[in-house]
């Protein structure tokens, strides 16, 4: 399996007045072609942060400050603006929001907006496309002429996911694509995303903070906890067994069938500002030792799997 | 968060514009240049400046006196002070003489020459001998002078002994002479080309003798060569000082701004907050009240309401205030429609907590600091509506007010004539009364406004 | 379907809305008005008494004073003068509204006509002419400066913005139309100090029209100056706020330029509280307008009712009011009207 998207060593930051703010540090990530991968955290963890900067939309001042992003080979991150906005935006890589409730600019109708992105990168548009678009994800023709306050939420993702799958992109960055939505939509949009996986071929990063929703759609998994990737591998054994005691306590608040005995991790996440020497998860982790204060634990594993834990 | 605190929070934030904190520092050397007015200003001086009649002895339209520096030559008026008068009669009548001299070293005449006897007792002729450097002179008579009367090269008995001068010098015959053929004559090089010729340097000389009745007993008298230049800010055409209105123009236009928009902001604000809080059918009640002010052209209707209500300070900053507090209803409401759409006013709801309660520690803690805001942002507004009613001649009276000079001035020409010193100063007063009270409103704007979220 | 309603809605509510304001004019000036009533039915009877002089030379004084006494009596009698206040009101409005407004004590209008309809009718082209070119050309560049300045948040123009707006906020335009005739007009000589054609205009419809340009540049031009800097900050602001919104970054993600997305994404989401600022704005900026209108001569309803303040002209005081609020009511419907197209809740009837 060969990696449409390879990040390596990535790291963002930006200034703030407490600091220098390390969102994400040494993120190295893969997602192969036609992969659901998943990429999950606690809020505030860098996943959306990581996502925008590989999309290379970081609200300002915050900035790449190393590694790159190779997608099909190119690094995306060092192309002209231009050529990444021509060639890339949308048509290779869409992205479906956090904020996809509030991502239709309210004005137009959504059938406008399909058509809009449809013919700013040179592609046909027309009726029956967005008619098509909006069938694939189990909508009605009749939507296209609504406008955004006329639909529903769950009908507002999908409607933007087909906006996401119109130009036929290989990669689909969904950033917590079921935030806000009731649990059966939720369970409707996951398994939609899954369909059109089977379907179209895309490749599908998916970011949350839901375990339970992670483990339904997608193949492998990595776990972020203040801006570094602390554990990744494939999605049922990470779950079943989880390694770095964050995953555990991660895997444990979850609610599943088997137990309704939910713990929540005591403590709060470190100020990313102020990260000091060790381990960011010493000060929460139940079986810190002295080296997690000193040290911090490097990535290490062999093939798709690893842990950042001084216990392995 | 609690009030306080954010109240607080407010001030450090505001403290940090600079521009704010250069408004707050001028406005408070407005208010206290205002209270200096104030205090110096009597009532009577409001009605010398009304009577143009208080201000001939000043050089009319004339440029300020510092235009002399940027390479103008507008001589400042000269004041003579006569010297002792000196008792030339003997025996049966009174008869005084006195004089004063003074240099003149500008390239241009005064503007004019200007007498105020005073005396007591009776004048049956009083002779102004005017004495130029070369020794030759004037002598105008003007007989039974009125004491504490202005006599100058406007006057006909100064207008004849000037004449008969021209006459003299030039041989040629003057039916009637204008002032500033008068003040050529006074100060050119005698000869044929008199009133064409350049100016005489040198000591001129003034000496005035009064003839009369038995027990005249002449006192201080006011010898003025009027200039070309006044004061820091000119005359206008009947010789008042700018600078003199401009500064008595202070105090109101402050007072009709603040004024003005406190009570415009505070029922605004009140009217748009309660109405958006209220919500429903008495929303919509109360935001139609609003369009009918907001669609009356404030402007003419306060023209048309002038002719049937007395305009004073307050009646005035009221209508101005009745006609202008839409604006401030319908940002109000817009903030009122925000909160109610927080979770806490549900929770008060559920919590069933009195709706005015609810109203009091909810919307009027989060309407007070834009009402501040508002309320520094708009006194501009007021002010300047103030002066633009005055400026159509719509103001109180007993006040002087810059729109009333600015109106003086159009209704002079002050702009074709090119006496800018009119148009400009009392202009710049509105500009410099305004600006401090913007900066500080945009600054508070700034601080209390919503923020739009960093992300 | 949504559209038709709220245009019914707006209608109704505008409708009352003026009543309501004329009222209120009504009763603000009802002393004057009464006097204005009586002073045109005595010139009435004495145009009337001279006519039927003329025509029937034969009546008698008697019969002659009881014909115009009658006369005088029909004429106040349209205007309610012996009935209950209610009466009174109602057919007073009714002539306001009728454009019965009386004569004038003094001023003509330019084809000699007296009658204060005509005179105000002779007048108002030149103020709407003025008002709407200035209120547009605010509203088009104020607009895009504002716009430009929010795309470069922190950058030189969005820097600059508020300083212009501030100064603007303490400069009445028509002092700077004092200004502005000192200097183009009287010591550059270029563009004429005031009036709105040459006396005696240039032959020719071309030359005219160039004529009548160059009288419209400056009081044009000054209410233009004071009046752009206070929108474009506005603009910026609701631009500004806009910007923060999820569907801009979507927008940007779905690879549009970032033209595209301020000028037509962000411009037309913000189009509607434009809309509603412009309205405000339109109604902040109609006074200084007409006082714009003195400085420079043009001759419009503020240069109208300056005269008619100057002779003490009530009828046509209370006559170019009573128009002026008409105007800028029909400015305000129409800027409802298009707030109405903009915003989409509005065509689905869910506004």
């Amino acid at each position: 399996m060969t990696a449409l998207l390879e990040a390596r060593g990535l790291a963002i930051r930006y200034p703030s007045p407490r600091g220098e703010v390390r969102a994400a540090e040494e993120v190295d990530l893969e997602v192969g072609s036609g992969e659901i991968v998943g990429l999950a955290g606690e809020s505030g963890s860098g996943k959306t942060t990581l996502a925008m900067g590989m999309m290379r939309l970081l609200p300002p001042p915050g900035r790449v400050a190393a590694g790159e992003v190779l997608f099909d080979g190119t690094d995306i991150l060092s192309i002209p603006e231009e050529r990444f906005r021509r060639e890339y935006r949308w048509t290779k890589i869409s992205m479906v929001f956090q904020g996809s409730m509030n991502g239709f600019t309210p004005v137009f109708t959504v059938g406008a907006q399909i058509d809009e992105v449809m013919r700013i990168h040179g592609r046909e548009g027309g009726r029956a496309a967005i008619g098509r678009l909006l069938r694939m994800v189990d909508l009605d023709d009749g939507i296209a002429r609504r406008y955004p306050h006329e639909l529903s939420g769950g009908q507002k993702q999908r409607a933007f996911i087909a906006m996401a799958l119109a130009l036929e992109p290989k990669l689909v960055l969904a950033d917590e694509p079921t935030t806000a939505l009731d649990v059966i939509t939720q369970a409707n949009v996951v398994n939609l995303l899954k369909r059109l996986r089977k379907e179209t071929g895309v490749s599908i990063l998916l970011i949350t903070h839901d375990l339970a929703l992670i483990s339904q759609a997608a193949e492998r998994l990595y776990l972020m906890y203040a801006g570094r990737v602390v554990e990744r591998g494939p999605s049922d054994r990470l779950l079943r067994e989880p390694m770095h005691p964050y995953t555990q306590g991660l895997v444990a608040a979850t609610p599943t069938l088997e137990s309704r005995d939910i713990k929540g991790i005591p403590g709060f996440m470190p100020d990313l500002a102020r990260l000091g020497e060790g381990c960011s998860f010493h000060p929460r982790c139940p079986r810190a030792m002295d080296v997690c204060r000193r040290e911090r634990p490097a990535l290490r594993g062999v093939g798709g799997e690893g842990v950042a834990c001084w216990l392995y | 968060m609690e009030p306080s605190g954010r109240r607080r929070g407010y001030l450090r934030e505001f403290l940090r514009s600079r521009s704010g904190v250069a408004g707050l520092v001028l406005l408070v050397a407005l208010f206290a240049t205002s209270a200096f007015v104030v205090a110096t200003t009597s009532p009577s001086q409001v009605q010398r400046w009304q009577n143009p009649a208080a201000w001939e002895g000043n050089p009319q339209a004339a440029p300020p006196a510092w235009v002399n520096y940027f390479g103008v030559d507008a001589p400042q008026t000269v004041q003579l002070s006569l010297g002792r008068w000196s008792n030339l009669s003997s025996g049966a009548g009174g008869a005084f003489s006195a004089s004063a001299s003074f240099s003149w070293e500008h390239g241009v005449p005064a503007s004019d020459l200007a007498v105020v006897p005073v005396f007591k007792g009776q004048v049956y002729e009083m002779d102004v001998t005017w004495t130029k450097p070369d020794g030759s002179s004037v002598v105008m008579s003007v007989s039974s002078p009125v004491s504490g009367s202005f006599y100058d090269a406007t006057s006909s008995s100064f207008k004849q002994g000037i004449a008969q001068f021209i006459q003299a010098q030039t041989g040629a015959y003057v039916s009637s002479v204008t002032t500033p053929q008068e003040v050529a004559a006074l100060f050119g090089q005698d000869g044929r080309d008199l009133l064409n010729s350049s100016v005489q340097r040198g000591t001129y000389t003034v000496a005035v003798e009064v003839l009369g009745a038995r027990g005249l007993a002449p006192s201080s008298w006011e010898v003025s060569v009027v200039g070309d230049s006044y004061g820091t800010m000119g005359t206008d055409s009947s010789g008042r000082p700018i600078d003199l209105g401009v500064l008595a123009g202070l105090p109101w236009a402050l007072e009709i701004g603040s004024l003005g928009s406190v009570v415009a902001v505070v029922g605004g604000v009140l009217w748009g907050g309660l109405s958006g809080f209220l919500g429903g059918a008495k929303d919509r009640a109360m935001s139609w009240g609003t369009l009918v002010i907001l669609a009356t052209p404030g402007l003419a209707f306060i023209v048309a309401l002038s002719y049937n209500v007395r305009l004073t300070l307050l009646s005035e900053a009221l209508i101005i205030a009745g006609l202008s507090w839409p604006v401030f209803a319908i940002i109000a409401r817009t903030v009122s429609l925000s909160i109610k759409s927080q979770t806490y006013v549900e929770a008060d709801r559920a919590m069933g907590v009195s709706q005015l309660r609810t109203f009091t520690t909810h919307f009027l803690t989060r309407l007070t600091p834009v009402t501040v805001a508002f309320t520094a942002l708009s006194v501009s507004g007021f002010i300047i509506t103030g002066e633009t009613l005055a400026f159509l001649g719509i103001e109180p009276a007993n006040v002087i007010t810059w729109g009333g000079i600015l109106n003086a001035a159009i209704s002079f020409d002050a702009s074709v004539h090119g006496w800018w010193w009119w148009v400009l100063f009392p202009g710049v007063m509105i500009i410099v009364a305004s600006l401090p009270f913007v900066l500080v409103g945009f600054a508070l704007d700034r601080v209390v406004a919503p923020r739009v979220s960093a992300r | 379907m949504g559209y038709a309603r709220f245009i019914a809605g707006k209608t109704a509510s505008y409708v009352l809305a003026l009543l309501a304001a004329v009222s209120l004019l009504y009763v603000g000036i009802y002393p004057t008005l009464q006097k204005v009533i009586q002073a045109s039915a005595v010139e009435a009877a004495s145009e009337f008494q001279r006519n039927l002089a003329r025509g029937h030379p034969g009546l008698s004084l008697a019969q002659m004073a009881s014909e115009v006494a009658t006369y005088k009596a029909a004429y106040l009698g349209a205007f309610g003068f012996d009935q209950p206040f209610p009466v009174k009101f109602a057919l007073q409005m009714a002539n306001l509204f009728e454009f019965h407004l009386g004569s004038s004590f003094f001023i003509q209008a330019p084809d000699g006509s007296k009658q204060v309809s005509a005179i105000v009718a002779a007048y108002l082209p030149n103020t709407i002419l003025l008002f709407t070119t200035g209120t547009l050309l605010v509203v088009a560049v104020g607009g895009v400066i504002g716009l430009l300045a929010a795309r470069s948040a922190g950058g030189k123009l969005d820097r600059v913005v508020p300083v212009v707006a501030i100064v603007h906020s303490s400069v009445p335009s028509w002092w700077i139309g004092f200004i502005f005739i000192a200097y183009f007009a009287y010591s550059l000589n270029v563009l004429p100090s005031g009036g709105i054609s040459s006396v005696p205009p240039p032959a020719g419809t071309l030359p005219a029209f160039a004529d009548f340009l160059r009288h419209l540049t400056l009081p044009l031009f000054s209410f233009f100056i004071v009046n752009f800097g206070g929108f474009a900050y506005v603009t910026r602001s609701l631009a500004v706020s806009t910007m923060g919104e999820d569907f801009v970054t979507t927008a940007r993600a779905r690879g549009m330029t970032e033209g595209r997305v301020l000028f037509k994404h962000v411009l037309r989401t913000a189009s509607p509280s434009i809309v509603t600022q412009s309205i405000l704005a339109v109604a902040g900026s109609l006074g200084g307008a007409i006082v714009t209108e003195v400085v420079f001569r043009w001759p419009g309803l503020g240069f109208l009712t300056f005269e008619a303040i100057i002779q003490n002209d009530l009828p046509v005081i209370i006559g170019s009011t009573f128009i002026l609020t008409i105007i800028l009511f029909m400015g305000l419907y129409i800027g409802e009207l298009v707030y109405g197209v903009l915003d989409p809740r509005i065509k689905t009837g869910d506004l």
